[in-house]
């Protein structure tokens, strides 16, 4: 029998096949991403009443939506645009003691402490003498967090390098809603808070490190053995504390 | 030597072999890089957005709550839970949650998220439910799903 010469198969076409494979790849999936406002809720207790220690009116920074998605700060109707000026507002009222040049006048505002690196030093010696002399179990436990908590500010005046007005331990925002109220609304609520807090770390950051504070957790979410930016993010942190708290209670 | 008097040479043509290949590169690399969508959607969500966006690096430590529309027209015309690939009622919350928590690595399960992907015409009334349970159910970490926007002036 004869054969035949073998014919070369023209590869030209193998590029159009394979493009088109990638083209429906491009078109039919979804690069899936998370993102969103991230919140920590508090921890189930079943005696609720029991448990609410009276906190001052000026420390509590009250957010309502109500069933008309309508917002009420502090008991008036305002709009989402106002809310990250009085959020602000709410925060640096007294002054921080860094950026903000400290007043301890203004009522109906938390009253922010300046704190001196020799106040914090004097709070944790005199705290670990009480733990040294203290016997009662219960106690302990309430003395050996007051030291961490001490600690930790020492540490962060050491970043700051100047005395800042502490935020009471007390001061927060409080969010509540109505069951018909639109979770867009919600959010854009919940997300002008969010604004507020991160607008003035930014500032703080800037102004102490020459970052923003964003860089910051970036630097430190690439980079977890970075205790350097750690340290200054609990710097940031310390002047101005996350303190949004999901109120569920609904009436 | 005049400048101008360089001889010009005849382009050769690009040789084309190596495309296909490239073109292959490109589509494994896509291939990997992408997550198919596991998950049936039987709820209909149009995430709200929002500014104060935080990207969950370690996609394995995220649970999704879908509440949306329900595609079949039998689950009402009201906004449902979908849970994995069902429709579920707010109580299977805290069973859910726990299977969930099972999945996960041990050393890691304390630091599992769910994210709420609700639709942004959803009454509060039930995301305050789902709340609720997951508190029962001690799942603290929540991430309410959102698109990217700037910030308003």
């Amino acid at each position: 029998m004869k054969r035949r010469p073998l014919q070369e198969i023209n590869a030209g076409s193998m590029a159009d096949i394979a493009f088109l494979l990638l083209i429906f790849w491009l078109v039919t999936t979804t690069i899936d991403t998370d993102e969103g406002i991230k919140r920590q809720l508090p921890p189930w207790e079943e005696n609720v009443a029991e448990q609410q220690v009276p906190v001052h009116d000026r420390d509590v920074f009250e957010v309502r939506v109500n069933k008309l998605d309508e917002l009420l700060v502090e008991r008036e109707v305002v709009a989402v645009e106002d809310l990250c000026r009085l959020t602000r507002e709410f925060l640096i009222a007294n002054g921080d003691g860094v950026i903000n040049s400290f007043q301890p006048e203004k009522i109906g505002f938390p009253r922010r402490k300046l704190i001196s690196i020799e106040d914090a030093n004097f709070a944790l010696e005199s705290a670990m003498m009480t733990l040294t002399v203290n016997q009662d179990v219960e106690k302990e436990g309430q003395l050996k967090k007051t030291i961490e908590k001490w600690e930790g500010i020492i540490l962060a005046l050491g970043y700051i390098k100047r005395p800042y007005a502490k935020l009471p331990g007390a001061a927060h925002i409080s969010v509540s809603s109505d069951d018909a109220t639109t979770y867009d609304t919600y959010i854009q609520v919940q997300n002008e808070l969010e604004r507020a807090i991160n607008e003035l770390r930014d500032e703080l950051a800037m102004n102490l490190f020459g970052e923003s504070y964003a860089t910051m957790e970036e630097t430190y979410g690439r980079h977890p053995e970075d205790l350097e930016t750690l340290n200054r993010i609990y710097a940031i942190r310390a002047v101005y504390p996350y303190i949004i708290s999901e109120a569920i209670e609904t009436e | 030597m005049a400048f101008g008097k360089k001889k010009r040479r005849e382009m050769g043509a690009i040789s084309t072999a190596s495309l296909p290949d490239i073109v292959f590169m490109l589509l494994f690399f896509f291939m990997v890089a992408t997550v198919l969508r596991t998950e049936e959607e039987q709820v209909r969500v149009i995430r709200p957005e929002a500014s104060e966006l935080y990207k969950i690096e370690k996609k394995h430590l995220i649970r999704y709550i879908n509440v949306g529309y329900p595609q079949d027209k039998r689950y009402g015309n009201e906004p449902v839970i979908q849970l994995n690939d069902d429709i579920a009622t707010v109580e299977s919350i805290q069973g859910w949650v726990d299977a969930q928590r099972k999945t996960i690595d041990e050393r890691e399960q304390s630091k599992m998220w769910v994210s709420l992907k609700v639709h942004k015409d959803t009454k509060m009334g039930i995301v305050t439910d789902i709340k609720q349970e997951l508190r029962k159910a001690s799942a603290l970490k929540v991430l309410y799903s959102a698109g990217q926007r700037d910030r308003t002036e």
